[in-house]
């Protein structure tokens, strides 16, 4: 039994220490991440949050720097990370415009540069690379903006299809939406797609042996509107304007709502939520919105209305109930308490929201700085289909929620 | 053409294996309601968003009324003195007892005060859970006695207590391995209305198991047992103080309070490491159950390696296997990822393996030591010492996830963000699980390596010599009849 025992404790000794020599931690000078805004982590949805995890996974040490909208500042940063030898330099450029400074900046030492943003980045990029000439070690990672439509679409065209009986509220076997947005891009036009078209979309109705496949479509309110959108500045009033005429008293109301940001959705709840919609009865009164994004903050909506006097501010609380039940949060929470898109999507108030897939884009700056830091290349390893023609920028696509 | 049953000297269908699935069943009802414990603390602060700190307080409070609750119930059944109860008294309250669970395990988990003020939410979450307890105590206590009521041969009662597992296993897998994966939502938040439902759902299954047993169990042993040991004039601090000088009973009950406390208070941090480390909370249930397999497989060799090594090296060994595990689980680079989770798997499985050896003679340890009291006094006192080792497995029980909770705030959880927690914190769930079950290694280590004393050859000792008393005992008994 004591030479069993003896046995154990060494062989625990033995992976213990080999364990500890397995790990892996790039021992080099730290990689230094600058951020257009705060350097906090404060949200767990955000990706300076699922970057902190991506870091941990790759053993990576890092160290986050916030400009909180200075870009004088954010380019001290830039400096003083560059000239202390940092590994891998990332940045969110406060304006897209000066990221050719960062670029020079990285060139200059040799050190790899991640830039992160949107699209505006790349166009940035690329007047750089016409001007300077391509430097090797930097590459771009962002969402695909592109592929807005097509993953909207789907959420669409899949709710459609799973909720048809409901949402036609009218009987006429169409789907009348309203779509608010600021781009040129149609959701709709791509959900029509596979409703019109794909044999997974043929939707079921009936029962027994009154069973039958159909097919549908989403259908402009407004046949009048050749353009099929709206702008998504004012949807509160407009959407308010709508139901005046389009209603279920004169059997036309709008029966699905598109937009292409999150603050557009939650003025656009509020207008639902004052005819009635969207609350606590569901199951008969629901418009399904869908959205883009998820950080709008609701309870700082509901709280940047509320007024000083404490019985009033209860009336306002429980008059906004349906967006965030703030009546039944303990003072002290209020402050830590995070309730944006998802939460209201989880209460079934909005219907889905299309959002950047940070844990992808996390992953992906982890990889790129370990393949950097190993003299690979940035995207050896990655999902060639998410690498652009130039093969310097990654693209991910949006995922839905 | 209907099979008649075999019947015994006495006319009773004779002992098979329809007794031992009959009794498993019975097991098999009781986890049908005590499964869902393990997923109150979540409900109730992420859901019900109870402050973590209140309901640990609240949880150490109803904890502290089952462990009276018990010997309060077994005594009103011992009281009981009626003969016209159709299929005997056990059965009956165990009946009543169904009856109850088919809604008290839902009580412990109402959706709809999720809105309401914290004190009224307190005083659901107290009734609910005391409800639930009577009946639990009122099914579970008699179920427990009936195994001396169905058989007096050993090796049928053997093979009942063996059965008696496999229903608790099962009872306590299936829904472990299931409701992960339909409780929570796609973003690992728990759903409410879902347990309340699931709730439900497995309390007709326990009424159902609890009929099936009520119906095909047979009386065979006309005893008049009792469920509560009878104190005449129970003195507290004097049974104290004898159960603190039983050394093997306070070994053995260190060992037992080390594991409620680490594996019980690991228990929310697990969910929630799941949901915001692991990001797969759905996985959680198929993990632990996956733990499961060693002790599994060990529990048949069990009577062979203890009557091989003794039950003190035994369990001794199981320790110093979990320390390892859990110091491993510590120490290990555990990341976010597949390569983690397979770490954190193969550490869970030595951990449980070490646990389940000491699990498998935890009992017959505690009998050991009711007899190291007569052979050190000459006095037994079973009672006093299995009803002070319960009372502190069941305070354990309750400390555990309450310390847990505790220390859970302490390193950020904040339950009204449910499970999405920040990297950060869940990170500190991490390492929360590893350090709890780590302590709950080392608890059981000092308790059976350090302070319980009863080795082998110790043991062998004792038997011989308690025997040897026994016979001179019976001897002088039968002198006087003789002159």
């Amino acid at each position: 039994m004591k030479k069993i025992l003896a046995l154990i404790l060494v062989a625990l000794f033995a992976l213990t220490t080999l364990s500890l020599a397995a790990c892996g931690s790039i021992n080099k000078s730290e990689v230094s991440i600058l951020w257009s805004g705060k350097d906090t982590i404060e949200a767990p949805d955000s990706l300076i949050n699922c970057i902190d995890r991506a870091m941990y996974i790759e053993n990576i040490s890092y160290k986050n720097y916030g400009a909180n909208g200075d870009a004088d500042a954010q380019y001290e940063q830039a400096k003083t990370a560059v000239e202390g030898g940092c590994a891998v330099l990332i940045v969110e450029p406060v304006k897209a415009l000066e990221t050719y400074k960062y670029i020079e900046l990285a060139k200059d030492k040799n050190i790899p540069i991640i830039l992160i943003g949107d699209a505006g980045i790349s166009l940035a990029v690329d007047a750089y690379n016409k001007i300077y000439g391509e430097y090797d070690n930097c590459v771009i990672i962002r969402t695909n903006s592109e592929s807005l439509p097509t993953v909207q679409g789907k959420l669409i065209a899949d709710y459609v299809k799973a909720n048809f009986n409901k949402l036609d509220r009218n009987g006429d076997g169409k789907i009348s939406y309203v779509n608010y947005t600021s781009s040129l891009y149609s959701s709709a036009d791509e959900a029509n797609k596979l409703l019109t078209e794909s044999e997974d979309y043929e939707i079921e109705i009936g029962s027994g042996c009154r069973k039958e496949k159909v097919r549908t479509e989403l259908v402009f309110y407004d046949d009048k509107n050749a353009a099929k959108l709206l702008p998504s500045v004012g949807a509160g009033i407009a959407q308010l304007a709508i139901m005046e005429k389009y209603n279920d008293e004169a059997n036309n109301t709008v029966e699905l709502i598109i937009t292409d940001n999150d603050a557009t959705a939650l003025e656009i709840l509020v207008a639902l939520q004052s005819k009635g919609f969207n609350t606590d009865k569901l199951t008969t009164h629901n418009i399904p919105v869908f959205t883009v994004g998820f950080e709008t903050d609701y309870k700082a909506y509901v709280l940047s209305g509320a007024p000083a006097d404490e019985d009033a501010k209860k009336e306002h609380l429980e008059n906004n109930k349906y967006l965030c039940d703030l009546t039944v949060v303990e003072e002290e929470d209020v402050e830590i308490m995070i309730w944006n898109t998802k939460n209201v999507i989880a209460t079934g108030r909005l219907a889905g929201t299309v959002i950047e897939d940070q844990d992808t884009i996390a992953e992906t700056i982890a990889s790129v700085v370990r393949n950097f830091v190993n003299d690979k290349a940035a995207f050896d390893g990655l999902n060639a289909e998410y690498v652009s023609e130039s093969g310097k920028e990654y693209l991910v696509p949006y995922i839905s929620n | 053409m209907k099979k008649t049953p075999k019947l015994d000297a006495n006319g009773k269908r004779k002992f098979g294996i329809l007794d031992s699935i009959s009794y498993a069943a019975g097991d098999f009802g009781c986890n049908m309601s005590f499964a869902l414990k393990g997923t109150m603390a979540i409900f109730w602060t992420q859901f019900m968003r109870m402050d973590s700190v209140l309901y640990a307080g609240l949880l150490i409070l109803v904890q502290i009324w089952d462990a009276i609750n018990d010997p309060l119930i077994g005594s009103i059944i011992d009281r009981d003195k009626r003969k016209n109860y159709k299929r005997g008294k056990f059965l009956a309250y165990i009946w009543l007892g169904s009856i109850g669970l088919l809604v008290a395990g839902a009580l412990c988990f109402i959706p709809w005060v999720q809105n309401a003020d914290t004190l009224i939410k307190a005083i659901v979450f107290v009734a609910g859970y005391i409800l639930w307890d009577a009946f639990y105590t009122i099914a579970n206590v008699p179920y427990g006695s009936l195994l001396s009521l169905i058989s007096k041969d050993p090796a049928d009662r053997a093979s009942l207590s063996a059965w008696r597992s496999v229903g608790s296993m099962v009872g306590n897998m299936v829904p472990m391995v299931i409701l992960p994966m339909i409780i929570y939502d796609s973003n690992n938040n728990i759903i409410g209305e879902r347990v309340f439902i699931a709730a439900l759902i497995m309390g007709v299954l326990g009424f159902v198991a609890f009929q099936f047993m009520i119906r095909t169990t047979t009386i065979r042993v006309e005893e008049d047992i009792t469920v509560s040991e009878e104190q005449p004039k129970f003195n507290v601090l004097k049974a104290m103080w004898n159960f603190m000088k039983n050394r093997p009973a306070v070994g053995a009950t260190l060992g037992a309070m080390g594991m409620f406390i680490g594996m019980q208070g690991a228990a929310t941090a697990v969910t929630v490491m799941f949901q915001s480390y692991f990001k797969n909370v759905a996985l959680s249930g198929v993990v632990t159950m996956f733990a499961m397999i060693p002790i599994v497989a060990f529990t048949p060799l069990a009577r062979k390696l203890v009557v091989k090594f003794g039950k003190k090296e035994l369990s001794v060994l199981g320790s110093i296997c979990s320390l390892a595990a859990c110091a491993l689980m510590l120490i290990l680079p555990i990341t976010p990822d597949g390569k983690g989770l397979i770490i954190y798997i193969v550490c869970m499985l030595l951990n449980s393996l070490g646990t389940g050896i000491y699990t498998t003679v935890s009992w017959s340890m505690m009998g050991d030591a009711i007899d190291y009291n007569e052979w050190k006094n000459g006095t037994r006192e079973e009672g006093t010492v299995y009803s002070l080792h319960s009372f502190f497995r069941k305070l354990a029980q309750g400390l555990g996830p309450s310390l847990a909770l505790v220390i859970m705030a302490a390193l950020g959880y904040s339950e009204i963000n449910g499970g999405n927690q920040l990297f950060s914190v869940a990170l500190n769930m991490r390492y929360l699980v590893a350090g709890l079950y780590l302590f709950a290694a080392i608890m059981q280590f000092i308790g059976l390596a350090l302070i319980y004393n009863l080795d082998k050859k110790t043991l062998e000792k004792m038997n011989k010599e308690l025997a040897e008393r026994h016979v001179a005992a019976e001897v002088s008994a039968d002198q006087p009849a003789e002159q």
